[in-house]
C-alpha cells in the first residue's frame, strides 16, 4: 500500500487531504499533520488564506482601505478574512471569490424554508423498527425485519 | 437541558448533529475590527431581537474563566470567544438546543445541536430562530454573494453542518485517510475531535461541509444526509468484516474495557475516551455485555475536566477528578 507523502515537507505521511476544482483546474493538497497546522488548515479556519497568498498582491494594495472599517486590501489578502460588509463593496471585484460562491447564492433570500421531515422511505421505517426490536430483544422479529430490508435494498 | 444532556432515540454512529449559521449586521464592522463599545451595541441589538423568546444572555466579561472553559468544552462557545473580552458572549435558548455566539468571528453564529442523527431537525430549528431574528435585524447580504461573513468560506448560506461520529471500525482498519480524501472530493472534511490529525482519540470524528456556497440550505442538507448515510454504511460494513475476522481479539478488548470501567478506582479523561470507544463499538456489534452498559454519550462531556470542576468545586486537582470520574462512570453504568 503506497503512502502519500506530505507535499510540503516531503518527509512525513500525509494525513490531511483537500481537493477542489476551480474553473476546470484541479487543485489537490496533501499535507502531514505539522504542515497542515502551520498552514492553518486544521483549526476551524479559513483554508483559503493559501489561495489568497498565491494570488498576486495588487499594487497599492496597502493604500486602498475600506471606507467603513479601514481594513486595507493587503490585510484582507494576507489574512484571508474581510473586515465588514463595506469591504465586499470596495474589493469584491478585485478578489476572485468564485471558489466560495455558487449558483444558488442569488436565490438565497428567496429560498423557501427547510423542507419538513421527508416522508420516510419504507426502508428507513423498517430500519427504525429493527432498531427498536433489537432494543427490546425481540430477535426473531428483528431477523424478519432485517430480511425485509435486505430484499428492498437489493432492488 | 443542553444537547449533551440528552440521549438520541436511535443508536447510530452519529453521536450528535450541529447546524450553524453565520450572520453579520449590515454597516457595522465585523468583530475583529470592532471596539468594545461597538461590540456592546451589537450584543444589545441581538439580545433585543430575540427577547420575545425564552433566552438567557451570558456576557462573557461577567463570568469566571472556569464557566467560560465549560462553555467551550460543551461546544457552546469557542477559544476565540473566550479571548474576545467585553461585548462578546452567548445567548442561549432556555430549552437548550439553540445557542448563539455573539461577536466571535462574526456578529452572530447561531447553532442548533441535537443528539444523534438529526440533520433536518437541527436545520429547521436553527432556521426558525434565524428567521425570527431576521424580523428585526438587518443581516448583511449582497446579490451574487449571499450573506456576508468575515470568512469567505461562509459566503452564501453561511451554513455549516457538522456531525460528531464514532467510527471505530474504519479507524482500526486505518481507513480514515482514504475516507478523508473521498469526502473532500464531495466538499466535506473529517477531523478528529480529540487528539491530533487523523489518528483521533476514541475514533470520534467531526464531519462537516467545507464551504456553504451550495446555497440554498436545502442543497447542503441533502448532500449531508447522503454523505452521512454513506459513512454510516461504510462503518457498519467494516465493523461486520472486522468482527468476522477477529472475533476473539475484538471481544477480548471490549470486555476488558468493560471490566476496567466497572472496577477502576481512578481514570484520566483520555483513558475514559479509549474505553468509551471500545464499549460503544461493542454496542454497535451487538455484544450482549456492551449493550447492558447503556448509552455513554452523555459522559463524553460530563466527564471532561472543566465540566466536572464546575459541578463540584472540590475537584480542582487532576487526582481528585480522576477518582471522581470513576465514581460518576460507575454510577451511570449501574443504572
Amino acid at each position: 500500500m503506497k503512502t502519500t507523502l506530505c507535499r510540503e515537507c516531503g518527509q512525513k505521511p500525509a494525513s490531511f487531504f483537500y481537493s477542489e476544482t476551480i474553473n476546470g483546474k484541479k487543485k489537490e493538497i496533501c499535507l502531514c499533520h505539522e504542515c497542515a497546522q502551520k498552514r492553518g488548515f486544521e483549526k476551524e479556519m479559513n483554508p483559503f488564506s493559501s489561495l489568497f497568498f498565491s494570488a498576486p498582491l495588487f499594487p497599492e494594495a496597502e493604500k486602498e482601505a475600506c471606507p467603513l472599517c479601514g481594513m486595507s486590501l493587503l490585510e484582507i489578502q494576507k489574512s484571508g478574512k474581510f473586515g465588514c460588509s463595506g469591504c465586499f463593496d470596495a474589493f469584491a471585484e478585485k478578489l476572485d471569490l468564485s471558489p466560495f460562491v455558487g449558483k444558488g447564492c442569488a436565490e438565497m433570500k428567496k429560498a423557501p424554508k427547510v423542507a419538513p421531515e421527508k416522508e420516510k422511505s419504507e426502508v428507513e421505517k423498517l430500519k427504525e423498527l429493527l432498531s427498536e426490536a433489537v432494543e427490546r430483544e425481540e430477535y426473531e422479529k428483528a431477523a424478519a425485519l432485517r430480511d425485509q430490508i435486505r430484499a428492498l435494498e437489493a432492488k | 437541558m443542553y444537547w449533551y444532556e440528552k440521549e438520541a432515540k436511535v443508536f447510530s454512529s452519529v453521536i450528535s448533529t450541529r447546524v450553524r449559521f453565520a450572520r453579520n449586521l449590515e454597516g457595522i464592522p465585523f468583530p475583529a475590527r470592532l471596539d468594545e463599545a461597538g461590540r456592546e451595541k451589537v450584543f444589545s441589538e441581538i439580545e433585543k431581537a430575540f427577547s420575545k423568546r425564552e433566552i438567557e444572555a451570558v456576557r462573557f466579561d461577567r463570568i469566571p474563566p472556569l464557566v467560560k472553559a465549560v462553555y467551550t468544552e460543551t461546544r457552546l462557545a469557542s477559544p476565540l470567544l473566550q479571548k474576545r473580552g467585553k461585548g462578546a458572549g452567548l445567548i442561549l435558548s432556555r430549552e437548550g438546543s439553540v445557542s448563539m455566539m455573539i461577536s466571535e468571528e462574526d456578529h452572530l453564529r447561531l447553532q442548533a445541536i441535537l443528539p444523534g442523527k438529526a440533520i433536518r431537525e437541527a436545520a429547521s430549528l436553527a432556521m426558525d430562530w434565524l428567521s425570527f431574528g431576521e424580523k428585526s435585524l438587518n443581516f448583511a447580504y449582497r446579490e451574487g454573494l449571499g450573506y456576508l461573513n468575515s470568512c469567505p468560506t461562509n459566503l452564501g448560506a453561511g451554513m455549516r453542518l457538522s456531525a460528531m461520529m464514532h467510527l471505530p471500525a474504519l479507524s482500526l482498519s486505518g481507513k480514515i485517510p482514504a475516507l478523508s480524501r473521498a469526502l473532500s472530493e464531495a466538499g466535506f472534511t473529517v477531523r478528529g475531535m480529540f487528539g491530533e490529525g487523523s489518528s483521533a482519540l476514541g475514533a470520534v470524528f467531526q464531519i462537516s461541509n467545507q464551504k456553504s456556497r451550495l446555497a440554498p440550505p436545502e442543497k447542503i442538507i441533502e448532500s449531508a444526509e447522503r454523505i452521512l448515510s454513506e459513512v454510516e454504511k461504510l462503518e457498519q460494513e467494516e465493523a461486520a468484516r472486522l468482527y468476522r475476522e477477529n472475533k476473539t481479539d475484538l471481544e477480548d478488548r471490549i470486555l476488558r474495557a468493560i471490566g476496567t470501567m466497572r472496577y477502576a478506582k481512578k481514570m484520566e479523561y483520555q483513558e475514559f475516551i479509549e474505553l468509551y470507544s471500545l464499549v460503544r463499538f461493542g454496542k454497535a456489534l451487538g455484544m450482549e455485555e456492551a449493550r447492558k452498559i447503556g448509552q455513554l454519550d452523555r459522559l463524553l462531556i460530563s466527564l471532561m475536566p472543566s465540566s466536572m470542576q464546575l459541578l463540584d468545586a472540590s475537584l480542582s486537582d487532576p487526582a481528585s477528578r480522576d477518582e471522581a470520574r470513576c465514581r460518576k462512570l460507575q454510577q451511570e453504568i449501574e443504572q
